[in-house]
């Protein structure tokens, strides 16, 4: 009996070995969600997903820059994070990555007549430590041809011109974030709806 | 009397070691233990628990065709939209879960899982959440359940 109880006593000690600490609980983290709709030619909804973003090194250096005084200039409130670019990047999960800039985004969306960028006017920071950029809509049209699949997102920032919609990240300066979503395909009359959240609330700062 | 003592001071240590081993599992129930890590995949997912950043939410239309003997078949014409969800590593289980057929875009639910009346026609939302890998807890685990079709992506709350 007594060999049964020291086993025993065995199992309760590697029952309580702790494990590396909890990541999400001892670090303050910010984080930001991209939310996607398809609907159908007549406005009903076939898919939704939400998932995470990739603050990418770009958006981090903005993030910083603005906040401090580090000798960047500030930009200016028409050019501010406001946009929501798509991408046809067969390989954005690969691509996705902190390094990516938005010429490299650019440069792989495949898009050469659509215009695959849109801008938000007004981002909604009604909520505190939050700012939701959408729901933007885009159509076929955003892209070169119906029957073409987007295969993510990117949050850019504003043009200073206009508010139209606009071919590329890089025209108007770095890439914030990167969404990589399921690949959806949009045909004709079909829309899809996109939002980016960004939160940097924290309960215990 | 010697031999009654020993005994019993085995029989003492012996409950003792139960207890500890009860104890050490309701512990790693609520504690951050690699005990705690392994019960993550099995027991039912606290999804309070998961920074929402670790949770990819996926939802759909679906209609039921049919309800055979408290097994409901439906018609779920984007499934493989969620099947294809960035690091879903178990799509697979799930299509074998819900039976999906990929060749009629249909699955099969128990219809108790079903909310309203549970009659052919009826159309609902069918919500999938799923844990990244990169989560300390519960990772790579998913849930589905059934909302009415005004439950939306936004508003979905998976039950309890």
């Amino acid at each position: 009996m007594y060999k049964i109880g020291i086993a025993l006593m065995a199992v309760f000690a590697v029952m309580v070995i702790p494990s590396q600490v909890d990541t999400e609980n001892g670090k303050i983290t910010y984080y930001g969600m991209g939310t996607i709709v398809l609907n159908d030619a007549f406005g009903n909804e076939m898919f939704a997903q939400t998932v995470h973003n990739r603050v990418v090194n770009t958006g981090e250096t903005l993030i910083v820059n603005q906040a401090f005084q580090d000798g960047v200039a500030s930009i200016a409130e028409a050019s501010a994070v406001a946009s929501i670019c798509v991408t046809e990047d067969v390989s954005f999960t690969t691509n996705l990555a902190e390094t990516l800039t938005a010429a490299s985004f650019d440069g792989a969306t495949t898009i050469i007549t659509g215009l695959e960028c849109k801008e938000d006017i007004a981002v909604d920071v009604s909520t505190q430590g939050t700012a939701v950029i959408g729901a933007l809509t885009f159509t076929t049209s955003n892209l070169d041809a119906a029957g073409e699949s987007i295969t993510g997102i990117g949050i850019c920032q504003a043009t200073s011109l206009n508010d139209l919609d606009f071919g590329t990240c890089a025209v108007n300066g770095v890439l914030f974030a990167g969404v990589d979503t399921t690949d959806v395909t949009l045909n004709t009359g079909e829309t899809v709806q996109i939002t980016y959240t960004f939160d940097i609330t924290s309960a215990s700062t | 009397m010697c031999n009654n003592m020993k005994k019993q001071a085995q029989i003492i240590f012996l409950a003792v070691s139960i207890c500890l081993v009860i104890f050490g599992f309701i512990y790693s129930l609520n504690s951050e233990t690699l005990f705690g890590k392994l019960l993550d995949q099995v027991k039912p997912i606290d999804w309070d628990k998961i920074f929402p950043r670790n949770i990819i939410k996926n939802s759909i239309p679906i209609e039921i065709l049919e309800n055979q003997n408290g097994m409901c078949n439906i018609k779920a014409e984007n499934f493989q939209l969620i099947l294809k969800a960035p690091e879903f590593t178990k799509s697979q289980d799930l299509a074998h879960e819900l039976n999906y057929d990929n060749d009629t875009k249909t699955i099969k639910i128990p219809c108790d899982k079903l909310p309203g009346d549970k009659l052919s026609g009826e159309k609902d939302n069918l919500h999938v959440w799923i844990v990244r890998g990169d989560s300390e807890k519960f990772s790579g685990r998913y849930q589905y359940f059934v909302t009415p079709s005004n439950v939306t992506i936004s508003n979905a709350i998976p039950p309890q």
